[in-house]
């Protein structure tokens, strides 16, 4: 049995049998959400699913366990590359969607540490340790010179499986915490998170239950302040906490798998996020201002199908509201007048999907994104619809010799005029790219390692390079760009789980 | 577990012998006293640990103190003393010692403008030294949390106040303060608190322009054309000024907000959130249980008249109403909430630290209403009751009333001005006790002693001071009018000192000679008595601890033998003053410079004789010139003696018929003649 939650690869796989029919919501609920009458019919809901599971568990036969590695084990995902723009510039990337096309992005490396044990040396039940420190920011020592790096620490959790119960996964610590992404944006369009909590997650026949909790405290006045005040006597300024209030952001995803090869598979998400109050003063005048509590919401669902490993399409279904459309890292871009954001919408409809013959490989996405920020009013430029298509079909040149050509087409149109241009601008961007790589496992269009060239001619409209650059910035007048480079891109052992 | 009897009584007994003696010295309620020998009485462990481990708390907080004001500390019963026992000392504490090392933070050694390292623990280290000199009443500078530094200056002197209610950690720590009181009344010494009612320091600006930064702005189109309506009057016609927000010049409508296209309103004041230098909003600012909230209490800015600063000292509502210069904002003390607020933070460090007086601070520039509503407030304080303190949450908080009632606390304050109306109007209606007698130092100290003039500007002086300061102690007060009670001074922290005006040493000693002498309370700024003569501030703020605390100088035994007179003499303590001679002769006539008195009391009377001149020695006499010779009070043939005169010196004239007596006094010097009948014996 296999988890549905993969991260550098979209395939998602489950083997086992099994049914699920879910408890739909009564009409009156759906149509009085957030009535307290309704919270409780939810709760009930949500203990009458537990029960179900809890039930089947106990007939569920052990889990058999994904690795039979014990001990130390390394992976890693990265990539590396360098452009040019062919003018004499360093090579850039042309996006003006959300999620654009991957092929330029700056250099981002993960290494990822293990370590495996048994639990009571019933190699049915472990514990393993993760820590993936990461480095981000395109910050190459032999490119600037610069002896710094972004160093975060993204994983560092320990998880137990089966222990306790068949099918059990028991988790704890700072982590990635997400399901299926589309390759082509570097783009996870229903459930994504990083925090820092605890989850379980219980898996049995073709059915997985996975709930966690967190919290997270960004660094900002929305959520943490601390001030300096002087001296209790002589000596240092002191430090003071004003303002600490975590968010809260719990999960819940439903799974359930339709047959092996080919197969099917549903989820169903959700997430909470809570935010309590608290003050804080302003830097400027010292005033203390109140800060509301505040709540956000996602629901969504993932379908997917697959003739075969390589032959699969997903379709996901998202819809966010208050904080959780600013995703959870991510302090609000604007607030009602109450200083919260309920009012903050985000909708995504995204399908990707990927096809492998012998002499060549497809792949494919788009996402349809529409962004409400909660700053009231109907003309906001903060709020916008955007969309994206990209296919990339791969030719196979025999078994490590192989080419791609990307082509895409995205473009975003904002609620309200644009700042400098006094009007709604309609930013478009073709693509097309061309892609000779080296694969040294040989053919597929996730098989990674690559090593690869790239030529890439963008055409970007006005209104792009309007709403992005600066007109003394040089990009501001390339109507056509190109980026000419190589890279690189691996992932092995990574710790999608 | 059960400990050993022998071990338990014996602490048991240091544990109570020492929890009395805390309770005595008001460091712990007495009340606690009961709970000290239940505890220490218990054997069980953990009775017996929670017992020591309570005193070892209740010791600590009394070793170290804290910096929170609470009532109860008294280190004397009731003062009953008269005040015009008493001899003043003026000393500001970053400048007299250097006791604490620790405290010694952004120090900058000889750059007098600047933190020099003086504190409290200096002041207890050296009142030996004071003590040797003779004086008896200390007054300390101020005892505040100050703005740390503005304009490169720094706030040793402690008159740029920002917290209230909690001591300045340059000094010491509260309790440091508190033992300073306490080893000060040990010794006999009474300790005057100087407080500022007026402003505070620089903490807010102006934001004239509105755009959220102090600025410094030059406004107008130069000269030559008379200001439109709409345009900010420029000084002296001019079309152009310069003005900066922190300290704009004042406008009698409210500092207002101005541009280039004209006026556009009250001007928003701005706080400054500088934690590194204390740059930060005034406290208290806020109830307890609000800390950081601004817009209350001393944050509010209603609680300041926002009128910007003082330009024309002749006109009374800029004086009342400006902000002090150098930015000083000035308090909107006509409102009864502020007024109670003042009156409770310091009565609040009467209770905190036993002080026996209030030297107040910029007293003219604070309108009479609100001296005839604090002087009461603080009298009745003193008197045992307690006082309403809205900085506190509760609204029915009070200052609570002294365990003991402090009688004749001393207010007198600083109205800088030589004008007697003035300063005596502000001892009138149950206002201060006393003041500053400016016009004497400026009429005589500096003009007849420093510059030469005649001899009867005393004498004016004296008849003035008689028909221009109250006559009629007040109700609660110190018990004797300000006409008996005006605090005399040669010079202080805010003027030149004596010898930088005139660098004469016998120009000094006589001087000194008068004022040790005349009616009133002598008061003595610090380092005089080592000869310092330094200039204007701060030059005239000299760190004390540079002349080794030397006792043997020929000024500072000229002081101690004063003293030692004054308090010997009950008539130069106590006496009335009438003159016996004045003149207004100056160059070579046969009384120039003369001055004599005579302070009787109780049937004792004392003569002084001082003569002003620079150049001769002059006679109580205008004989030679077909004048008259000095007639007394004295009866024919009562034997005077100089008592000043050196040992080994002629010191003996005899009065003639119908008390007629002539003093031959040296250029500078000065008799002091008691009938020999009456003389004692001083060390």
């Amino acid at each position: 049995m296999r988890f549905f939650v993969t991260v550098h690869t979209p395939l998602a796989l489950s083997l086992s049998k099994g049914r699920l029919r879910l408890y739909r919501p009564s009409t009156s609920l759906r149509s009085a959400r957030g009535a307290r009458a309704v919270g409780r019919e939810r709760l009930r809901f949500f203990l009458l699913l537990l029960s179900l599971f809890s039930l089947a568990a106990a007939a569920a036969e052990p889990a058999p366990v994904t690795d039979p590695k014990t001990g130390f084990d390394f992976g890693s995902y990265g990539r590396v590359g360098v452009g040019s723009d062919l003018r004499g510039h360093e090579g850039f990337s042309t996006n003006v969607v959300s999620h654009g096309s991957r092929l330029e992005e700056a250099p981002y490396l993960e290494l990822d540490f293990y370590y495996t044990g048994l639990i009571g040396g019933d190699a049915q039940k472990r514990w393993r340790v993760v820590l993936s420190p990461a480095f981000a920011g395109g910050d190459l020592f032999h490119y600037s010179g610069s002896f710094t790096s972004h160093l975060a620490l993204r994983n560092a959790y320990v998880e137990t499986q089966n222990l306790g119960l068949a099918g059990l996964r028991i988790w704890a610590g700072s982590r990635i915490y997400r399901g299926d992404d589309l390759y082509l944006f570097d783009y996870w369009p229903l459930d994504s998170l990083n925090t820092v909590g605890a989850g379980v997650a219980y898996t049995f026949r073709k059915y997985e239950i996975a709930i966690h909790g967190g919290l997270n405290r960004l660094d900002d006045l929305y959520q943490y302040e601390n001030l300096t005040q002087p001296p209790r006597g002589l000596g240092p300024t002191i430090q003071s906490t004003v303002l600490d209030r975590p968010r809260f952001v719990a999960s819940l995803k439903l799974s359930k798998q339709f047959g092996e090869s080919p197969g099917a598979k549903v989820a169903l998400y959700s997430e909470l996020h809570v935010l309590p109050s608290g003050d804080y003063i302003r830097p400027d005048n010292m005033l203390k201002q109140a800060l509301p509590g505040d709540l956000g919401w996602v629901v969504g669902a993932q379908f997917g199908g697959w003739l075969r490993p390589s032959v699969f399409a997903n379709l996901w279904l998202r819809c966010a509201g208050g904080l959780a459309a600013y995703g959870e890292l991510t302090v609000p871009t604007g607030l009602d007048p109450t200083r919260k954001v309920s009012d903050a919408r985000e909708v995504v409809l995204a399908l990707s999907g990927n096809y492998e013959s012998k002499w060549v490989g497809v792949m494919f996405a788009s996402y349809y994104r529409r962004f409400v920020d909660a700053t009231p009013g109907g003309f906001n430029p903060a709020s916008y619809h955007e969309g994206i298509l990209s296919v990339r079909p791969q030719v196979y040149f025999g078994k490590y010799f192989h080419s791609a050509v990307e082509l895409s087409y995205q473009s975003r149109r904002t609620d309200g005029p644009d700042y400098v241009a006094n009007r709604v601008l309609v930013p478009q961007i073709f693509r097309f790219s061309v892609l000779p790589l080296v694969s040294p496992l040989g053919k597929g269009t996730y098989s990674r390692p690559i090593i690869y060239a790239i030529y890439t001619l963008s055409v970007v409209n006005g209104d792009a390079r309007i709403a992005q650059y600066d007109p003394s910035d040089y990009r501001y007048g390339q109507g056509v760009a190109h980026y000419l480079g190589i890279g690189a891109e691996w992932w092995f052992n990574s710790s999608y789980r | 577990m059960v400990v050993q009897l022998k071990l338990s009584l014996t602490r048991y007994s240091v544990a109570l012998i020492a929890a009395y003696v805390l309770a005595q010295l008001g460091h712990i309620p007495r009340r606690m006293l009961p709970r000290f020998a239940v505890g220490a009485l218990a054997l069980n462990a953990t009775e017996y640990a929670r017992t020591l481990i309570l005193l070892t708390t209740i010791l600590f907080v009394a070793a170290c103190g804290s910096d929170a004001l609470d009532s109860g500390f008294r280190t004397t019963p009731g003062q009953t003393g008269d005040w015009r026992d008493e001899v003043i000392y003026q000393l500001l504490v970053d400048r007299f010692g250097n006791g604490d090392l620790q405290n010694d933070v952004n120090v900058n050694p000889g750059a007098l403008g600047r933190f020099q390292g003086g504190d409290w623990q200096g002041v207890i280290d050296h009142l030996d030294y004071l003590e040797a000199l003779g004086v008896t009443t200390l007054w300390i500078s101020p005892v505040v949390r100050n703005l740390e530094t503005d304009a490169n200056f720094d706030s040793y002197h402690g008159y740029w106040q920002q917290d209230f209610v909690h001591v300045n950690p340059h000094f010491g720590s509260l309790s440091k303060l508190r033992e300073l009181v306490q080893t000060a009344h040990a010794h006999n010494f009474k300790v005057i608190l100087d407080i500022v009612t007026n402003h505070t320091a620089q903490l807010f600006y102006y934001d004239i322009n509105n755009n959220g930064v102090p600025d410094e702005n030059v406004y107008g189109a130069g000269c030559g054309e008379a200001a439109p309506a709409d345009k900010m009057a420029c000084p002296g016609g001019a079309l152009i000024s310069h003005i900066t927000e922190y300290d704009p010049d004042f406008d009698p409508n409210g500092v207002r907000g101005y541009t280039s296209l004209g006026f556009s309103g009250a001007a928003p004041i701005r706080w400054l959130y500088i934690p590194e230098i204390d740059r930060m909003p005034t406290l208290p600012g806020a109830n307890a249980g609000q800390a950081l909230a601004t817009q209350t209490l001393f944050q509010n800015e209603n609680w300041y008249h926002k009128k910007g600063r003082i330009t024309d000292y002749s006109i009374r509502d800029q004086v009342l109403t400006g902000d002090f210069p150098g930015g000083l904002k000035d308090l909107n003390t006509e409102l009864p909430e502020v007024r109670a607020a003042l009156a409770a933070v310091f009565a609040r460090w009467i209770s905190a630290a036993d002080f026996d007086g209030f030297r107040i601070d910029t007293l003219k520039h604070v309108e009479h209403e609100f001296w005839q509503d604090f002087c009461p407030k603080i009298r009745k304080f003193c008197a045992g009751q307690p006082l309403a303190d809205p900085t506190q949450a509760d609204p029915s908080a009070t200052v609570p009333a002294l365990s003991v009632a402090k009688q004749k606390f001393f207010m007198f304050g600083e109205s800088f001005d030589g004008d007697d109306d003035l300063d005596g109007s502000y001892t009138m209606n149950q206002e201060v006790d006393s003041v500053f007698f400016f016009p004497q130092k400026f009429a005589v100290f500096d003009r007849v002693f420093k510059h030469g003039a005649p001899t009867t500007a005393i004498e004016t002086q004296i008849n003035t001071k008689a028909v221009k300061y109250s006559a009629v102690a007040s109700s609660d007060g110190i018990g004797v009018p300000a006409t008996q009670a005006l605090v005399n001074f040669l010079d202080n922290h805010d003027v030149p000192r004596f010898l930088f005006d005139k660098p004469s040493l016998p120009a000094l000693h006589s001087a000194l000679a008068y004022l040790f002498t005349e009616d009133g309370i002598p008061s003595l700024y610090y380092g005089t008595e080592q000869e310092f003569a330094g200039g204007n501030d701060p030059t005239n703020r000299e760190r004390l601890w540079d002349t080794g605390y030397r006792t043997d100088g020929e000024t500072f035994q000229f002081i101690h033998r004063l003293i030692q007179i004054r308090k010997a003499y009950a008539p130069l303590r106590r006496g009335d003053i009438k003159v016996k001679w004045s003149t207004a002769h100056v160059g070579v006539e046969q009384d120039a410079g003369i001055f004599a008195f005579e302070r009787t009391a109780e049937g004792h009377a004392v003569l002084v004789v001082i003569n002003t001149s620079d150049s001769q020695t002059s006679e109580t006499s205008t004989a030679s010139s077909g004048g008259n010779q000095m007639t007394t009070d004295f009866s024919a043939g009562t034997e005077l003696i100089d008592v000043l005169a050196p040992s080994g010196t002629p010191n003996q004239l005899t009065v003639g018929p119908s008390g007629a007596l002539t003093v031959s006094v040296p250029s500078r010097g000065a008799k002091i003649l008691v009938p020999s009948r009456d003389v004692m014996g001083i060390q």
